[in-house]
């Protein structure tokens, strides 16, 4: 053996006098789950290139209302149906209000409506999935067979009837959307919950005495939330449509109020002549979708176990 | 001397995630001679496993990466060999068996065709003779009414029948060496008593040799003439069965046979176990990478990990215990039950 | 029922029902009491429903048939209230360490939810000086209380498991496969862990294991379990010194030990095939397709758990005629 260690250690062949060191201890830093979700989504361009696009929108939306000397009804005839210039950067529409003012309030309406469109129904759809999961039984049957029945239907033609019923408007969008997108989130939360209850942990927990609601909203509903965060980022782009959708056939938000959809509406009167009054909005709907998705996309991966290393 | 098939020198193999280098195997070396099995014993993470598959080079690259090493397959070096040219050795020279034969069968393939596969993708024959050969493979494996069960697919067989069928399928080509990777973990006692003695008879027909990889130092002792201890990513003793079993001679050798009860006296002591957990392979210790659980670590364990201290019949330990310097400590050695059997007790052991 | 049986288990039957028509018996018919601070070992090999009767003993499982009396109560009667009283005396340890921690929580979280739910606190500081204390009590440090399962080691983590069912000070524990998953020296760390618990606080278990070597070490009596019944059961010495019950011996004879040389002298494996399923078993002993020494009746009427001493029962109707001729 080498000579360096006895000149190193004097005492090199004695016990030491703590035998067992604490082997116990943990040398790795402390990373929870979403943290490691975060690290991986952030090394994701694509996914970061969609967050980057829709924080530019939200930004833009929020800001340009509030400090550009246009409203969106206010009108300046003389400018009607001009081009994109430095006055009216996106021109003016027939009744010459700034199109740049009216696209990015009508992005509000159209964020909001996606956002909360998603967003409440996949809520109500955790709570109802999780209930008929965890209970199973009559109860179960009851709700899937009623889902099965209701989905048989478009839900184009429920948002139809239910916007005819309680009026146009952005919140009855959201009522609309409340009252028939829960029935797709409440399917796959419920198969979720159908598996996650088999899981040892809630055992452990029914064997301390847990009651039901606790064990639904303590242990099961959280262990699902990430694939719920998915669908509700997929489902935003797909309300925003929707939204776009109705608006655009006359059901949806009422004129003067813009919105995304309703611009493209008014837009394709003057296509043939005015053809940016249909692109602008249109596109911005087009990139926000994209981006949704794309951002979507990013977060299923980082949030896919399987993945996880 | 038996002829060599596999030697393994000085192997690193590391894998870079996120949080840094994950130092997985450090400084492997063991050979495999024909006919004999040797058992790679060791905990969960001690990398065992990544070892075994790194020689098939079925870890995935990136992340893992082997830094060092060589590896030589009957004298040729077939280190840096690419995936095609491993590809067509896997089956026909070495082949694998897996912990769970559900997941490495295809659930939509008939049993029988896809034991077929592996021949005609290695050998030059018509379907009917692969069929044949195949349906002959199942007689041997031990599954009755081989020709309704070459139809049968996966699900329908019970985990000791699918490892019979992934038995077939490794062996069917006839290689001359099969990696076994915790054949038996998944099945009950006594169906692994019955795979353990297949394994032990067909290795015997095929004349090849077995590289046993198991945490379960009573399936060691059923089958391996050979013993690699790992921990840690190196292999800290090494030797004949009997060698390793009734003269230990690291530390860690002697607490995982202390750890297990013996069925043949019962005793309410606590059992002599290794307390704490082992080392993070994030960020190995300097010195001996099992002395923060060692009962007899002294000052030097810490600073300088051992070397390989070379004993008769190639009984090999890395322990500073070893040294000449070293205290001397109790003995460890160990008795065989046989030898301590009476006549008595031996009519109920049948 | 004298007063040193803590469980006191009859004609435990529970199905679940599989398809159409089809019932797994998964336990049928089961009878087995525990005394006041002993173990009683459960070995069987998987799917002879030896988990299910842990689950059942402790409530999580209703029954389909025979009771469960806990220290003189029935658990099956009590609901709501009288039940969660029930749970704070009963616990149980898991056999995935992975599966059994919910991820989403912190350590403090999963060993503090006992004392949460049977409010056994007064003020925050009690509680986490509660948890430090249990964690301190199977091995754990302070420090390991702010994080998350996934970055202990399995035995660590099956550490975090026993402290969340002592959290609650219960009498009984069902350890259900608890070793199983980790690896031989930490299963000996928990199995020490749990003698020591024992001796401290006089708990009684039930311990549910395929290995039987811990089985022995730290069982005071042993019940074997096949397809969803008792073939045998008796002091731990008497079963593993004089097994009678063919499958015992079968069982016994397969386990392997850490001794090459017995090993190489031991005779090919008794048993031959596999558990057959729990799905509409066929009348007679369910031990009946495997069994080496089985005569005529045993394909038509199903034994009976009789005793052939004192404290040694077996279910085995070759056994049972060769000591009515003896």
């Amino acid at each position: 053996m080498n000579k360096t260690t006895n000149i190193l250690l004097p005492n090199a062949f004695e016990f030491v006098e703590d035998p067992q060191l604490d082997s116990d201890s943990i040398t790795r830093p402390s990373v929870t789950f979403w943290k490691d979700v975060w690290r991986r989504l952030f090394k994701n361009k694509v996914a970061m290139l969609g967050l980057f696009i829709i924080t530019i929108i939200t930004i833009l939306a929020i800001c340009v209302p509030l400090f550009s000397e246009y409203t969106y009804k206010g009108q300046d005839l003389v400018n009607a149906n001009a081009l994109p210039s430095s006055t009216h950067i996106f021109g003016t529409d027939n009744l010459g209000r700034d199109m740049w003012v009216r696209v990015w309030v009508g992005a509000r309406v159209s964020l909001a409506v996606g956002v909360f469109g998603s967003v409440i129904p996949s809520l109500i759809g955790i709570v109802i999935g999780g209930i008929s999961g965890y209970f199973g039984g009559k109860l179960d049957m009851l709700i899937m067979r009623f889902i099965d029945v209701a989905m048989c239907v478009p839900s184009m033609i429920y948002i139809i009837l239910i916007m005819l019923f309680i009026g146009s408007g952005p919140i009855s969008i959201i009522i609309a959307f409340a009252l028939t997108g829960w029935m797709g989130s409440a399917r796959s939360v419920r198969g979720m919950i159908l598996q996650l209850k088999e899981m040892e942990y809630v055992l452990a927990s029914k064997a301390l005495g847990a009651s039901s609601a606790s064990l639904i909203f303590n242990h099961l509903i959280p262990n699902t939330l990430g694939i719920v965060v998915v669908s509700m980022t997929m489902g935003i782009p797909s309300a925003i449509f929707y939204e776009a959708y109705l608006s655009f056939i006359g059901l949806g938000v009422a004129p003067p109020t813009p919105s995304w959809g309703q611009l493209s509406n008014a837009g394709i009167a003057v296509f043939r002549v005015y053809p940016s009054q249909l692109m602008i909005p249109s596109a911005l709907i087009s990139l926000t979708m994209l981006s949704f998705n794309l951002f979507g996309d990013g977060l299923r991966d980082a949030l896919d176990p399987k993945l996880r290393s | 001397m038996s002829k060599r098939i596999l030697e393994v020198k000085n192997m690193h193999f590391s894998f870079y995630t996120y949080a840094g280098e994950v130092h997985a195997v450090n400084g492997v070396s063991f050979h495999v001679d024909q006919g004999e099995t040797l058992a790679i014993v060791g905990e969960s993470g001690c990398g065992k496993s990544v070892t075994v598959q790194s020689i098939m080079k079925l870890t995935p690259t990136p992340p893992g990466k082997l830094k060092q090493g060589k590896i030589e397959y009957m004298g040729e070096d077939i280190t840096h060999y690419t995936q095609k040219e491993i590809s067509s050795m896997r089956g026909k020279e070495m082949s694998m068996i897996f912990q769970d034969p559900m997941t490495s069968l295809n659930p939509t393939m008939r049993i029988g065709h896809q034991i077929a596969e592996g021949i005609l993708s290695h050998e030059n024959i018509s379907k009917e003779k692969a069929k044949q050969k195949a349906i002959e493979m199942l007689i041997k494996v031990g599954l009755p009414n081989p020709e309704k069960n070459f139809m049968s697919y996966p699900h329908q067989f019970s985990g000791g029948m699918r490892q019979r069928v992934m038995i077939a399928i490794a062996l069917v080509c006839n290689p001359k060496i099969l990696f076994a990777d915790e054949p038996t973990t998944a099945l009950d006692v006594t169906v692994q008593a019955q795979i353990l003695e297949l394994m032990n008879t067909l290795k015997r027909e095929f004349k090849a040799s077995v590289v046993l990889i198991t945490h379960d130092l009573g399936v060691v002792a059923k089958t391996a003439q050979r013993i690699a201890v790992m921990y840690a990513g190196k292999i800290i003793e090494t030797g004949t069965a009997r060698d390793v079993f009734y003269d230990p001679k690291h530390p860690y050798t002697w607490g995982l046979l202390d750890s297990v009860p013996s069925t043949g006296v019962q005793s309410t002591k606590t059992l002599l176990s290794i307390e704490g957990s082992p080392p993070d392979l994030f960020d190995l210790p300097k010195g001996c990478s099992f002395a923060a659980r060692c009962k007899y670590c002294m000052n030097i364990c810490r600073e300088m990990p051992p070397e390989e201290t070379v004993m008769a019949n190639g009984h090999k330990a890395s322990c500073w215990l070893l040294d000449c310097r070293a205290p001397s400590v109790p003995s460890q050695k160990r008795v065989s039950r046989v030898s301590k059997l009476n006549v008595k007790e031996a009519a109920y052991v049948e | 029922m004298s007063n040193d049986t803590l469980i006191e288990v009859k004609g435990l039957k529970k199905y679940f029902k599989v398809g159409k028509n089809q019932l797994l018996k998964a336990v049928d018919d089961v009878s087995f009491s525990i005394k006041r601070g002993e173990t009683l070992g459960m070995v069987g090999e998987s799917g002879c429903g030896k988990t299910t009767v842990g689950r059942t003993i402790l409530g999580l499982y209703d029954v389909d048939g025979g009771s469960v009396l806990f220290d003189g109560v029935e658990v099956h009667a009590q609901k709501g209230k009288e039940y969660k009283a029930l749970t704070k005396q009963m616990q149980m340890i898991f056999q995935d360490p992975y599966a059994s921690l919910n991820p989403r929580k912190t350590v403090s979280a999963i060993v503090g939810e006992g004392l949460d739910i049977h409010k056994m606190y007064k003020t925050k500081a009690e509680r986490m000086e509660k948890i430090y204390n249990l964690l301190e009590l199977v091995g754990l440090n302070r420090e390991h209380a702010n994080r998350f399962p996934h970055e202990f080691s399995g035995g660590q983590r099956q550490r975090i498991g026993i402290a969340r069912a002592l959290a609650v000070e219960p009498k009984f524990i069902v350890c259900d496969e608890a070793i199983s998953a980790l690896d031989v020296s930490i299963q000996a760390q928990i199995i020490n862990l749990l003698m020591k618990l024992q001796s401290q606080y006089e708990f009684t278990y039930l311990f549910i294991a395929h290995d039987l070597t811990m089985v022995q070490h730290i069982s005071d009596s042993t019940a074997v379990m096949y397809l969803g019944t008792l073939v045998e059961t008796g002091r731990t010495e008497d079963i593993f010194s004089k097994p009678l019950h063919p499958y015992t011996k079968g069982l016994l004879a397969a386990a392997p030990e850490a001794d090459p040389d017995y090993e190489m002298s031991k005779p090919s494996p008794i048993l031959t095939g596999e558990v057959p399923s729990p799905i509409n078993p066929k009348p007679g002993c369910r031990f009946f397709g495997r069994c080496n020494v089985a005569i005529e009746i045993c394909s038509k009427e199903r034994p009976a758990l009789v005793p052939v001493d004192e404290h040694h029962l077996v279910a085995c109707h070759v056994v049972n005629t060769l000591k009515s001729e003896v």
